[in-house]
C-alpha cells in the first residue's frame, strides 16, 4: 500500500513537472495552481504538499505543486473528496492566510477536472491597498447624487409648474421624458436615421414635446376640466394617458436599452480621488443653465410675472386682464419641455428606454413633495436633496435598499412638514 | 352614480350574458376534439425583458414540429402550433395562458422565465395540461408541487453554478464579486455560484441584487468598484449593457477583471455599450446551450429553418422539449397529460438509445423503452422533470462583438 502510494506521488510528481507541457490526465482529477500574490505578477509556488480524501471510501491521494504551482491529483472516480494543503511544506515566507480554510470539501464529477483556490500570501506582506477613503467616499456619492437629482429636479419644476397653475397631477409626465430622449435618439443615433449632432436632434424634441404639452393641455384637458367636474377624472386620464403612451412607445420602438451615439462610453474625468465622467458633467452644466433660464424667465419676464400671477389666483388674474388660457397654455409648454429636457438628460447619463421615464416618476413625484408641492425652486431643491440622500443611504445600508429608503425618508419628512421641506422659498402656486 | 334601471341597461345585460353563455358553451363544447390535428400551444418570451430568446424558442418548436409530422405525427395526428406571447409578465402570461386553455389547449411550450412558470403552474396543474421548457433554470421549479404536469430540459442553476465558478478558478480569480437581478432567477443563479466557488476555496466579495427595472445601476457598480473584486458575474438580461457600461467607465471592464455572464449575448450586443468600439466587450465569457454534438446538424437545421435569428440560446432544448412531449404522448397512446404526464421522464431513460422522432417511435412500436438523446444531448429526466444531465457550451467575445465557443462542459446532477 505505502508502495503504491509512493509510486502514485512519483507519478504525480513527474506529471507536476511535466504539466507546463502535457494536458494533464483526461480523467477525474483535483488540480489548481499555487500562486503567492506579489506587487506585479503572481509568483508560482512550488513544492506544495496536498492530500486528497474521498468523503465516501477514506481512500487518500496525494499531490504536489510543480515549479509553475501546478498540481493535480486522479482520483479513481467521481464522488465528494476533502482536499488538504499541508502548511508545513509551504516554503518559508509563504503561508495561508488565517481567514481562508486549508481543507475544502469538493464535488467532482466524472470525467472532471475540479479546479480548487489557495491564496497564499507573503507573511506580513501588507494588506492590498484598501479602496478610496471614506471621505472620497462620500464625496464621490455626492457627485453622483447630485446629477441623478439635477435630472430628476428638471423634470419634477415641470411637473410642478403645470400643477401650480392647473392643479392637474399629470401622470404621463414621465412619457414626456421618454419622448423626449426617444426622439432625441431617432434624430441622433439610430440606424438609418439623419445621424443629426445631439444637440440639435435634442433642441428639436424639446421643441416638440413642448408643442405636444401645450396641445394636450388645451385641446384635451382644457375641455374635459370644464365637463368633469371632479379632478379625479382628469387624474385617472392622465394615468390612462400615461399608459396609452408608454406601450405605444414600446410597440413603435424596441424594447432594448439603448446609449446615445455621441455620448456612449466614456474616460472618466478623475480629479482629487473623485471621478465623473465628462457626459455627466455636460448633464450637470445643461440642467444647471436650464434651471437658472426658468428662474430669470419667472421672476424678470412678463410672461413669468403673469404666470406666478395665474398660479396665485386666476380669478384675479384674469381681473387685471392676463388671458389666463393663454398664460395656462404657455405653462404646459414649458412644463412639458422641462419633462423632455430631463429627459433626454438621463438618457444621456443613463440610455434611452421606453420605459425610463415611467421608472423616473416615483422619484420625480418624491422631488415635488419633499420640496412643497407648487414651489418651482423648492422643487428643485426637492430633486437635489432626494438625489444625495439616495446615494449617500448606499454607503451605510445595502444597495439593494436605495429606492426604499429614499421612500422612507421621504415619509418621514413629510411627517415632520407636511407642507414640505422648501415651503418657505419663493412660492410659485 | 346610481344608474335607473332602463330598457338600456337591460339590454347591456342581456348581451352580457349572452357573450358569457356563449363563452361557458365554448368551453363546455370544447372535449377532446377527435381527428386530424393535435394543437400544441406555446408560451414564449416574444416581448419584455427576456424577448431576445423567444424568436428562438419558438423557431425551434416549430422545426420539432415539421419534423414530428414528416414522421407521421402524433399517434397518426398533424401537430398544429398555436402561439401565445408570455411578455416577461406573470398577467399577461396568465391571460395568454387562459387563451391557449380555452382553445383545449393541453401541451404548451414554455415560459420563458423561471418566474412566470411558477406564477402559472397552479393554473396548469388545476387543467390538468402539461408544460415543458428549455429556458427555465431556477432551482424552485424542483421543489414545486407540480405533480409531474411541468417538466424541463433546461439544467437548473444548481447544475449551472460550478460552471462559472469553475471558470473564473481558471483564470486565476480568488475574489469575486457577483450582480444578480432580483428574480428567481438572478437570485437562484447568484447563490448556486457563490455556493460553489466558495466551496473551491474562493471569496466571494459581495452579491448585490439589483432590481432590473430601475434607470441607473451606478450606485450598485460604484459598491462593487470599492471591494476591488478579481472577478465579477453578472446574471441578467437585456440591462446588462447598462451595467457593463457603467463597470466599464468604473475599472471593472473585461480587459481589467475577469467578467463572466448567464446567456449568450448576441451578435450586436457591444451596441448597447460603446457603438464606436466592436471590442468593448472583448473577452467577457458566458455558458450558453450547445449546438451540435455527436455530428448533429441542429444548428444547421435551424439556422435554415429561420435565418437571422440573433441566438440560439434555449434553442435546441425547446427543440427536445416538445419531441419528449411527442414521445410521451405516442408511448402512452393518449394525448391527455394526466395519461401520458409519467412517461415524459421515461422516454428519456429508456433501454434503446435513438436521436430522433421517428427512429423513437419506430423503437416503441417494437415495444421497447427509448432513451432520447436530442441536440441538448442526454438529459435523463428525473420523476420531477429535470435533467440530471447538463452540457454547457462556453463562449467568449472576440474583437468583433462576436460570441465565439470555446469549449464545451458536461455536468452531472449528484
Amino acid at each position: 500500500m505505502t508502495f503504491f502510494r509512493l509510486l502514485i506521488a512519483c507519478f504525480l510528481m513527474g506529471a507536476g513537472l511535466l504539466a507546463g507541457a502535457v494536458p494533464a490526465h483526461a480523467g477525474t482529477a483535483i488540480g489548481g495552481t499555487l500562486r503567492v500574490k506579489s506587487a506585479d505578477a503572481p509568483a508560482p509556488v512550488d513544492g506544495v504538499q496536498l492530500t486528497v480524501q474521498s468523503v465516501q471510501t477514506g481512500q487518500a491521494f496525494r499531490g504536489r505543486s510543480g515549479p509553475d504551482g501546478r498540481f493535480e491529483i486522479a482520483l479513481p472516480s467521481a464522488g465528494s473528496y476533502r482536499i488538504t494543503l499541508d502548511a508545513s511544506s509551504l516554503p518559508s515566507g509563504v503561508l495561508l492566510p488565517a481567514d481562508r480554510p486549508a481543507t475544502l470539501t469538493v464535488d467532482v464529477q466524472e470525467g472532471q477536472r475540479k479546479l480548487v483556490l489557495y491564496p497564499l500570501e507573503r507573511a506580513g506582506a501588507v494588506q492590498e491597498q484598501q479602496g478610496p477613503s471614506a471621505a472620497t467616499r462620500v464625496m464621490q456619492v455626492v457627485l453622483d447624487g447630485t446629477v441623478f437629482g439635477l435630472i430628476v429636479a428638471m423634470a419634477a419644476v415641470g411637473l410642478s409648474l403645470i400643477y401650480s397653475v392647473s392643479r392637474i397631477i399629470n401622470f404621463a409626465h414621465g412619457e414626456f421624458m421618454t419622448l423626449g430622449a426617444l426622439l432625441a435618439f431617432l434624430l441622433s443615433s439610430m440606424a438609418g436615421g439623419p445621424q443629426w449632432p445631439l444637440i440639435a436632434s435634442a433642441a428639436v424634441a424639446v421643441l416638440a414635446v413642448g408643442a405636444l404639452g401645450g396641445a394636450l393641455g388645451t385641446g384635451l384637458l382644457r375641455p374635459l376640466e370644464s365637463r368633469a367636474k371632479e379632478h379625479f377624472a382628469i387624474l385617472v386620464f392622465t394615468i390612462g394617458l400615461s399608459f396609452a403612451m408608454r406601450y405605444l412607445l414600446l410597440a413603435l420602438f424596441e424594447s432594448n436599452t439603448q446609449p446615445y451615439r455621441e455620448y456612449a462610453l466614456q474616460e472618466p474625468l478623475r480629479f482629487a480621488g473623485l471621478a465623473i465622467t465628462p457626459r455627466d458633467l455636460v448633464v450637470c452644466a445643461i440642467a444647471v443653465l436650464a434651471l437658472l433660464g426658468l428662474g430669470v424667465l419667472l421672476l424678470r419676464t412678463r410672461l413669468g410675472r403673469a404666470m406666478r400671477a395665474v398660479a396665485g389666483d386666476p380669478g384675479l388674474a384674469e381681473a387685471t386682464g392676463i388671458d389666463v388660457n393663454r398664460i395656462k397654455r404657455d405653462i404646459w409648454i414649458v412644463g412639458s419641455a422641462l419633462a423632455a429636457t430631463g429627459g433626454v438628460l438621463m438618457a444621456v447619463s443613463h440610455q434611452v428606454r421606453w420605459d425610463m421615464g415611467y421608472q423616473t416618476l416615483m422619484f420625480v413625484f418624491a422631488a415635488v413633495i419633499l420640496g412643497g408641492i407648487g414651489t418651482a425652486f423648492g422643487t428643485i431643491a426637492g430633486g437635489i436633496v432626494l438625489g444625495i440622500c439616495m446615494e449617500l443611504g448606499t454607503l451605510v445600508f445595502p444597495v439593494e435598499l436605495k429606492t426604499a429608503l429614499a421612500m422612507l425618508a421621504l415619509a418621514a419628512v413629510l411627517l415632520v412638514r407636511p407642507q414640505g421641506l422648501f415651503n418657505r422659498a419663493q412660492r410659485v402656486g | 352614480m346610481r344608474m335607473p334601471p332602463s330598457s338600456n341597461s337591460r339590454a347591456v345585460l342581456a348581451v352580457a350574458l349572452g357573450i358569457s353563455l356563449a363563452i361557458g358553451a365554448a368551453a363546455v363544447q370544447a372535449q377532446p376534439a377527435a381527428g386530424g390535428e393535435l394543437k400544441i400551444g406555446t408560451l414564449l418570451p416574444m416581448t419584455g425583458p427576456a424577448a431576445q430568446f423567444g424568436p428562438p424558442m419558438a423557431a425551434a418548436v416549430e422545426l420539432a414540429a415539421k419534423d414530428i409530422n414528416d414522421a407521421g405525427g402524433v399517434l397518426g395526428r398533424k401537430v398544429t402550433l398555436v402561439h401565445a406571447d408570455e411578455a416577461g409578465d406573470a398577467n399577461i402570461a396568465s391571460q395568454a395562458l387562459d387563451r391557449l386553455l380555452s382553445q383545449n389547449i393541453r401541451a404548451i411550450m414554455g415560459t420563458g422565465s423561471t418566474s412566470v412558470t411558477l406564477s402559472l403552474l397552479d393554473k396548469v396543474v388545476r387543467a390538468r395540461a402539461s408544460m415543458c421548457s428549455g429556458a427555465n433554470t431556477g432551482p424552485q421549479l424542483t421543489a414545486y408541487p407540480h405533480q409531474g404536469y411541468f417538466a424541463r430540459t433546461s439544467y437548473s442553476q444548481v447544475l449551472q453554478g460550478p460552471v462559472y465558478a469553475q471558470l473564473a478558478i481558471e483564470d486565476g480569480h480568488s475574489k469575486i464579486a457577483i450582480l444578480a437581478r432580483g428574480d428567481a432567477f438572478g437570485k437562484g443563479l447568484a447563490e448556486a455560484i457563490e455556493q460553489s466557488f466558495k466551496a473551491a476555496g474562493g471569496e466571494v466579495l459581495a452579491t448585490i441584487v439589483y432590481d432590473p427595472a430601475q434607470t441607473s445601476f451606478d450606485s450598485e457598480v460604484q459598491r462593487i468598484a470599492g471591494l476591488r473584486p478579481e472577478g465579477v458575474a453578472v446574471i441578467g438580461y437585456d440591462e446588462r449593457g447598462k451595467i457593463f457600461r457603467s463597470m466599464i467607465e468604473r475599472g471593472l471592464g473585461p480587459r481589467n477583471i475577469g467578467l463572466y455572464t448567464t446567456g449568450v449575448l448576441g451578435p450586436d450586443f457591444w451596441k448597447g455599450v460603446n457603438p464606436a468600439d466592436a471590442a468593448v466587450l472583448e473577452k467577457v465569457k458566458q455558458g450558453g446551450s450547445v449546438l451540435t454534438i455527436r455530428g448533429n446538424d441542429f444548428g444547421p437545421r435551424l439556422a435554415a429553418h429561420a435565418p437571422g435569428l440573433r441566438t440560439t440560446q434555449f434553442a435546441p432544448e425547446q427543440y427536445d422539449c416538445l419531441v419528449i412531449t411527442a414521445l410521451a404522448m405516442t408511448a402512452a397512446k393518449s394525448t391527455d397529460p394526466a395519461v401520458y404526464k409519467s412517461q415524459v421522464p421515461l422516454v428519456t431513460k429508456g433501454e434503446v438509445e435513438c436521436t430522433n422522432y421517428s427512429d423513437c417511435v419506430r423503437a416503441l412500436a417494437s415495444g421497447k423503452t427509448i432513451a432520447y438523446v436530442g441536440p441538448t444531448g442526454p438529459t435523463r429526466l428525473t420523476d420531477k422533470g429535470d435533467p440530471t444531465t447538463a452540457r454547457f457550451q462556453i463562449y467568449a467575445v472576440d474583437a468583433k462583438g462576436v460570441s465565439q465557443p470555446v469549449r464545451q462542459v458536461q455536468v452531472k446532477a449528484p
